[in-house]
């Protein structure tokens, strides 16, 4: 397999917040410096790219895949050429067509036509090769009644298919594709998709960048995953996918982590709740229920300082985890009591809809104003259950039948 | 290097063809008077520079009508003026272009140049009409005329490639440069001849390019006489070597367009 992109330890600088006056005065010194001793000084740089190298095949697909900041445009502005590298190289085989902006350079006053002999010629196609691919692009922009149209008419979603008609059809040996597709109605996505593919099929260079690493997945053999300007990972696609969401994930949880940590321990400091008691019609303390019976919840919770109207709520759940019902004194319009020291509250349950099985609560009180947890019971460590008995006369038996979750009260009749 | 970006250009020429369109496209939509507006700009100029200069002021004109005095000289002025002023802002206002897409970017001020040659083409038309009016009999001198126009082509080049690049760095350049043609205006001979300039500071004023190529354009068209080689000489060399170290400067400075603009 021969190569078609080939980069070379390539860097990438970029100045930022940089005035015209400090640019003049850099210049400036650069122009009267003394021998030997001009240094940079006025502005701050970043690198956008750091030291990458990587390679693609003829006729492979790329992914690149990062969080924001990462450098993957950067990298196709380097491949299109708009841009040049800090330091490094980059060898390009055939001619490249970027998606980067699709639309760029169209006229609002242009009828779509117009806009189309534009588009086409800034992306170097021939008069007579836009005029071979007129009707083409018409049908896969879907514009054909609006083609005479002055575009400052079309909405936004006719000027990003009409842009992406065009770049689509430049037939370019190596297609760069931005996150473009992430607009226009999915029928539309999905037509770029194929379309994308059809390229691939062809024999076609393809680099795509994507936050959709399902896309990448599917579209792309290799990918590169690029963090901060460095490679953190490149391969088969699969894995390196696979090191992204782990990488992205860890991130989020690391931020998650520290500040909810703390806040957690403040909160459980303030209250706690001491006891949860299952009641059946009776009053009797019991995790057995038959259908149709009422339940009754009984909190005890104690405060060490001072609590203004707290929130309690419950929820029910399916041994696999599906939550099924709430019962919250908020949505409720229930205002508890000011908490100061011992309370205790129950939620009553009138008749249990429930299909014979296992069921799991969560009991947890809240703060009334910022809806954050105080305690919570029906984690791991102090769980919560109870279990819907199958009736004695034999209806409504086996739990996990494919019967559903609730009962519902009805009856039947001939007509 | 100008041969191998010769080739470049002729590979884009259809990019350069259909901006010139753009640009004129859009100029003339929503307007009723059109292109009639590349008309008025020389003729309102030349009938007020009768009125102050030839009736007011009583400028002599080498015994040439004031009328046509003037808009020999207007005519490649507008030109010059016009063409700089649009393509100094070319590359600014083709950002999004920029920053998008790779083409060579020269083709910006090549085709607010290409636009500016048209209006002066539009405008030429009009010319054609007042030589007949004065019944001035042509001599073949005319025919210098189109080395004449090459020459001011590459000097407007020349300065719109300096000026463009220049202002995607320095924002200034744009305010400057209509008050530095504006300047300019008047160290040429258009609304005066030559022979009014001292001789003493002559040798400086001929350094200014468009004076001989003003002067020439007066001398061929209207007189019907050979123009002036010397002064002629000195706008070729000034105009490359202006073009050359311009060409230079933008393409040395081209690949930090996308990164500053």
């Amino acid at each position: 397999m021969s190569v078609a992109i080939n980069f070379q330890n390539v860097s990438k600088q970029y100045r930022i917040r940089t005035s015209a006056s400090q640019l003049f005065y850099e210049y400036l010194s650069y122009l009267f410096r003394p021998v030997g001793k001009y240094k940079n000084f006025s502005s701050e740089k970043i690198w956008a790219l750091k030291d990458v190298s990587f390679q693609v095949e003829k006729g492979s697909t790329l992914g690149i895949i990062g969080p924001n900041g990462a450098g993957k445009s950067t990298i196709l502005k380097l491949l299109s050429g708009i841009t040049n590298p800090t330091q490094g190289t980059i060898m390009i085989e055939g001619k490249t067509a970027a998606l980067i902006e699709i639309g760029a350079g169209f006229h609002p006053e242009l009828t779509g036509r117009e806009n189309i002999y534009l588009n086409g010629s800034i992306l170097g196609l021939k008069k007579r090769e836009i005029d071979a691919k007129m009707d083409e692009i018409m049908e896969f922009a879907e514009l054909k009644d609006f083609i005479d149209t002055p575009i400052k008419k079309y909405s936004s979603g006719m000027y990003v298919r009409l842009g992406f008609a065009v770049a689509i059809n430049v037939d370019p040996e190596i297609l760069l594709v931005d996150e473009v597709l992430a607009v226009g109605d999915l029928a539309f996505q999905h037509k770029c998709m194929n379309k994308i593919s059809e390229f691939s099929n062809m024999g076609k260079t393809i680099i795509v960048v994507s936050h959709n690493v399902r896309n990448i997945q599917m579209m792309c053999s290799k990918a590169l995953f690029l963090n901060k300007g460095v490679i953190q990972d490149y391969g088969d696609s699969k894995g390196v996918v696979v090191n992204y969401i782990n990488f992205m994930m860890s991130m989020e949880k690391r931020k998650e982590t520290e500040k909810d940590l703390h806040l957690k321990k403040s909160m459980e400091e303030k209250v706690k709740i001491t006891q949860i008691k299952l009641l059946d019609s009776k009053g009797v303390d019991t995790n057995i229920f038959s259908i149709g019976e009422p339940l009754r919840i009984r909190i005890k919770a104690q405060s060490k300082s001072y609590i203004s109207h707290p929130d309690f709520g419950v929820t029910i759940w399916t041994e696999d985890e599906k939550k099924i019902a709430t019962c919250n004194t908020k949505f409720d319009a229930f205002i508890c009591r000011d908490l100061k020291g011992k309370g205790e509250w129950e939620c009553s349950i009138h008749s249990l809809p429930f299909l014979p099985g296992n069921y799991s609560l969560r009991v947890g009180i809240y703060d009334s104003f910022s809806g954050l947890p105080y305690d919570v019971w029906g984690w791991e460590k102090r769980p919560i259950s109870f279990i819907v008995k199958s009736l004695t006369d034999g209806t409504k038996i086996a739990p996990y039948s494919d019967l559903g979750i609730v009962e519902l009260s009805h009856n039947w009749e001939q007509l | 290097m100008v041969a191998k970006n010769l080739k470049l250009l002729i590979n884009y020429r259809e990019l350069l063809l259909n901006l010139v369109i753009r640009e004129i496209k859009v100029r003339y939509k929503q307007s009723v008077l059109g292109v009639a507006w590349a008309v008025f700009q020389p003729l309102l100029l030349m009938i007020i520079f009768t009125i102050v200069f030839s009736f007011f002021a009583r400028m002599p004109s080498d015994g040439i009508p004031y009328p046509l005095f003037s808009y020999s000289a207007l005519l490649p002025w507008i030109f010059f003026s016009g063409a700089i002023n649009r393509s100094t802002h070319s590359l600014v206002n083709n950002r999004n272009l920029i920053t998008k897409v790779y083409f060579p970017r020269e083709i910006l001020p090549i085709a607010s140049i290409v636009t500016a040659l048209i209006d002066f083409a539009i405008a030429s038309i009009i010319f054609i009409g007042l030589l007949v009016l004065y019944k001035i009999s042509l001599s073949l001198y005319i025919f210098l005329l189109f080395p004449i126009i090459i020459i001011q082509i590459f000097l407007v080049l020349g300065l719109s490639l300096f000026f463009s690049s220049f202002n995607v760095f320095f924002r200034d350049i744009g305010q400057a440069v209509p008050l530095v043609l504006q300047i300019w205006m008047y160290l040429s001979p258009i609304v005066y001849p030559i022979s009014l300039v001292p001789e003493k500071v002559r040798f400086l004023y001929i350094l200014n390019p468009m004076v001989g190529i003003i002067d020439s354009c007066r001398k061929i068209i209207i007189q019907g006489i050979a123009p002036d080689f010397a002064y002629l000489s000195i706008s070729v060399v000034v105009t490359f070597v202006i073009f050359y170290f311009s060409h230079k400067f933008f393409k040395k400075l081209e690949m930090s367009f996308a990164d500053i603009i």
